[in-house]
This record gives structure tokens, sequence and C-alpha cells, in this order.
């Protein structure tokens, strides 16, 4: 695929099974002739029907050789229904990570029924779908060779077991380790970091503890001594990964005692301001101009949802992982398919990194969405964070086509929560000021009033960079 | 037709066994896992893109009997109490098809 190859995803390369590519601004998935025989065979099996109409799978359609011009590597050409969001571990809330590890686990039982199994456990490998986590890989399966251990395993523990147990039993922003190891927490630095009580729990005491000693003790064994390897009859694979099913769902991790978790118990809005904000919202999204937008700073998403419902793909970011893990809560509760709640700390967004700097993108090259709402959000950037309005405006510039966003005044009670420790040295935090910086990037189209309150909502529309 | 893998070979002794750095594996009964290691760890080769790491090979060979065990004992025991309970309701006729995996 000589021009498929020049679009070529940048993180796809490890796996000499296929790989994926960007043709046509579509993503496509090719399977390499060395996978020829397992493919045939779990298309014989209808292992690829089955496992998308229980929703474990994205699905995909095989294309013909007409539809696409095969180079001599390629068997076939998948064409997988597209996302409209990529994200990554190290944004997802701790019921995200969850809700990924335990599909990972299903899959491989579903596998194992079929006679096959899960050749790599990668938490790259899921995506958030239609308000649901599935595997995006069609190609991360293979005959099950009876009697070997699983060759995933150290990656389960690595991508989903580690993090998750750190997030539980330590801190939930360890869930961000991810983005420092990109091939998952190493184990012996989540054995270091768990409290030593976890050491007597059955389950993490194996899986992380004594695994994190063997992979020490057997490294240096390897180097000296050749390739080792044992036998895990079937019935050991499968309390396995009953075991390891049972660590996940032990977990847990309850959202409080993080700064803007109560945000909406304790904000400065009348009741009538926040319904004309909603209405504001609600007007802005029925226009039908938009088929995608990202809320920053969304909290629990309550406008995030306002966009979804009016059929706009919506990302919902927020830094505080107990706003997002409520909005995903949320979300699941009352069925809602078109959010996305993300974990994302604006002053520091995700970047392009892995292997070349390629192998995830940042937060910029996964946009630009058509309409980013940042509803009381300013006032954390250039006062929470010292950035003057016009860099706040090139950054926001960048991410999308239009922005709606709220401009709350210097005497609000957030803002003066902001300042309370701090010296005032925002003698240029005004709203004039603020308009005229903004003029560099966006073009003001509208200005909304709220009643009761003294904060006011600009659409803009980016200028041509 | 499912591609099978090439039989697994299980054709010779130990090399770990010669390892003096297994004294430091496990946190849950040294003695018993490295007598364990010692028994059923044995060269082979592995054909996936994944380095399977040696370590992780022998935690799972050597987990596999406890786990594998617990699984069997849940699975009898979960057959066993739905067989009752069918009982107890008047149905004794077997479920008409296997268990699908469970929605998470």
């Amino acid at each position: 695929l000589t021009s498929a190859s020049s679009a070529r995803v940048a993180g796809s390369f490890r796996d000499p099974s296929g790989f994926a590519f960007r043709r046509n601004g579509l993503v496509h998935r090719q399977v390499n002739a060395a996978y020829r025989a397992t493919y045939d065979a779990l298309v014989e099996a209808r292992f690829y029907d089955e496992a998308i109409e229980a929703g474990l799978l994205v699905s995909h359609r095989e294309l013909a050789a007409d539809e696409i011009e095969p180079d001599g590597a390629a068997y076939k050409v998948l064409l997988p229904e597209q996302l409209p969001f990529v994200s990554y571990p190290y944004e997802w809330c701790f019921g995200q990570l969850k809700e990924a590890a335990l599909l990972t686990l299903q899959l491989q039982r579903f596998a194992l029924e079929r006679g096959f199994w899960l050749k790599d456990a990668s938490a790259y490998n899921v995506q958030f779908h239609r308000g649901r986590a599935v595997l995006i890989d069609s190609l991360s399966f293979e005959a099950y060779p009876e009697g070997r251990p699983w060759v995933a395993y150290q990656q389960f523990c690595k991508h989903f077991l580690a993090p998750l147990a750190l997030m539980s039993h330590r801190h939930v922003e360890l869930g961000k380790l991810h983005r420092v190891y990109v091939d998952g927490v190493p184990l012996d630095v989540a054995s270091a970091l768990l409290p030593r009580r976890t050491r007597y729990l059955s389950s993490l005491a194996l899986h992380v503890h004594a695994h994190a000693r063997a992979l020490r003790a057997h490294a240096v064994a390897l180097a000296s001594r050749g390739k080792a390897t044992g036998r895990l009859g079937r019935t050991g694979l499968l309390g396995l990964i009953e075991s390891l099913e049972g660590s996940v769902r032990a977990l847990d991790w309850q959202p409080q005692g993080t700064p803007w978790g109560d945000y909406y118990d304790a904000t400065s809005y009348s009741e009538e301001a926040h319904a004309d904000k909603k209405a504001v919202v609600d007007r802005v999204t029925t226009s039908g101009e938009f088929r995608s937008a990202w809320d920053l700073g969304a909290n629990t998403g309550v406008f995030s949802r306002i966009c979804a419902s009016n059929a706009l793909h919506t990302v919902a970011f927020d830094a505080d992982p107990a706003a997002v893990e409520k909005n995903h809560r949320q979300c699941r509760s009352d069925g809602v398919s078109d959010v996305l709640p993300l974990v994302l700390d604006l002053s520091n967004p995700s970047t392009d990194q892995g292997w070349d700097n390629q192998e995830q993108m940042s937060l910029r090259a996964r946009g630009p969405a058509d309409l980013v709402l940042a509803l009381a959000l300013v006032h954390h950037l250039a006062i929470g964070n010292n950035v003057p309005f016009a860099r706040i405006a090139q950054f926001l510039r960048r991410l999308c086509r239009t922005l709606l966003i709220e401009f709350v005044p210097k005497d609000d009670s957030q803002v003066q929560r902001l300042l309370a420790a701090r010296e005032d040295i925002f003698g240029w935090y005004a709203e004039a000021v603020f308009l005229r910086d903004m003029e560099s990037s966006f073009v003001l189209r509208e200005t909304f009033a709220l009643r009761g309150s003294e904060q006011r909502l600009h659409l803009f529309t980016a200028r041509e960079a | 037709m499912v591609t099978r893998m090439p039989p697994y070979r299980h054709d010779g002794p130990s090399r770990v066994e010669q390892c003096p750095q297994h004294a430091a594996t496990g946190a849950v009964g040294p003695a018993v896992l490295f007598a364990l290691v010692f028994t059923v760890t044995t060269p082979g080769t592995a054909h996936a893109y994944l380095d399977p790491a040696t370590g992780s090979l022998v935690v799972q060979v050597v987990a596999g009997t406890f786990v594998g065990g617990v699984y069997l004992v849940k699975k009898y025991w979960r057959q066993i109490t739905g067989r009752l309970v069918r009982r107890a309701a008047g149905d004794d006729t077997p479920p008409s098809a296997p268990a699908r995996p469970r929605p998470h």
C-alpha cells in the first residue's frame, strides 16, 4: 500500500499481524499475509461476527479487492467503524480503566470458549465508543496454544491491574503514571508504591508483588541461562483469568475529597443564571452547525449533556478525577452514549508521546473540534495558572473552529476564592481587556447576558491561521 | 477450521532450576513456590510478538495450580447449587445453552 503506508498510523507498528493506516480521512486496518491463517480461522469460526454482536469488538467491514489496492504484504484490508475521538488510558478516570480491564478479561474468556485467545492486552487497544468500552484491534487474537501460559499476562498487570491498584489503594492521580510509562506501570514500581497491607491480599500479593519479584529474579536469569517457560493447562488459565477479574472487581474508588467535585453545590450562580446558561448552550448547539464539541472544564458534564442531546459527539474534559468519575457514572446510569468524560489538565495537556513522539497524539493533534465550550474556565487559566488572555486565545484558537466562552468578573466569589491567599497581580483581569485580546485569534459573533449575574457568554469564530 | 500452534515441547530438564536467583521469587509461601517452579519450568519457544517475560511465565505456572483448583471448586459449586435451586423450583431440566460471557 504505497500511499497507505505514507499515512500509516504512527503508533501501529509493533504487531507483525498488520497495522492501521489512514486513507481519505478514514482509518483502515491492513491484515498482513503473516496473519492469513489466523484471520481465516477467525472468520470461519464467525468469531468476529459474534464478538461484534456481543459489543466487545468495534465492527469492521472487509474491503473487496476493487475497493482498495493491496500491496504484496497485505492479505486483506478492513474498514473499521470510525471513532469520533481517540482517548488514552492516562486520560481515563478510575471507572473507565476498570471497565476497560474487565472488557479485556471478558474478551479473553470469550476467545478461549471459541479456541482462541488474546495475544496482547494493551489498554491502548480499548476505546470508549457509543457509551461502552470496545476492543479496536481485530488482530489481537490467535489460536489458543493449549498448555501455554498467557503471553499477555504481564502486559495486563502493567496496563490495568497495577494502575487500578495504585489509584484505589494510594491516590487516584496515579492513573497518570500511564503517561510516563508507555507500556504500563512497571510492576516493581507498583509494588514499591502500594501500601504494605496489599502484600497480604492474596490477589495483589500474587499478581503484583510476587510477579514483580519473579520478573526481577528472572531478568537476571535470562541473560545467562537462555529462554525458559512452562506449562499452564486450560483450567489453570481460566483460573488465572477469574483471579484477575476478582482482583479488578475488588478494587474501588469513590469520587470525593477533590477540590471541584462539589462545584455545583457551592456555585455562585443563581437558579435563573444557571437556567439561562443552559439555554444559551442549547440554542448554540441546536443550530445544526456543529457535529463535535469539546467541553473544557466540564466538571460533571451538565453542559456536555446538553450538547449530546443535540446530537453533538461531546468530549467532557476536566482536571478533577472526581468530577470526571461522577460524570462517567452519571452517563452510564442515564444511558448517555455521546459524552466521553476524560481527565485533562489544561495547564499541561496531553502531548505527542511514545516512540518517536508519535505513538499517542496530543490534544491539539486530535482537533480541531467544531465547537469548544469554555464555561467558568477563563479565571482558572488566567488567575489560577497566570496565563495572559492573549495566550489563552492562541491556545483555544488551535483547538476549535467556534468558541463559546464565559467571562467571570473579578468580584465573583469563585474568582475571589482563587485570590484568597495570594497577592492580586491581575490588574489586567477585566472583560474589556479580555475581549480585546481575544480579537487577535477570534471574531466575536454574539454575546449573551445571564439574568441576575455579571457573567456573560461570548460566541466567537476562530480566525483563519 | 481453527489453526493450531505446534505442540508445546516439554522435553528437557528445568533450566531455571539451576538459577540461584529464585530465592527472591514470590511473597506467598516462597518455599512452596520454588518447589513448584523447579518441577514445572522447562525450556520452550514463544511465538507471539510480545515478550512474555520468564518471571511472568513462572508466576502463572506456579499460580495456575492453585487458581485452577479454586476455579474448579467454584465451577462445581455453582453447578451443584444451580441444580439444587432448579430442583427446589420444580424444574429438573438442565440449562438449554452454555453460559455466555457476562456483559460488563
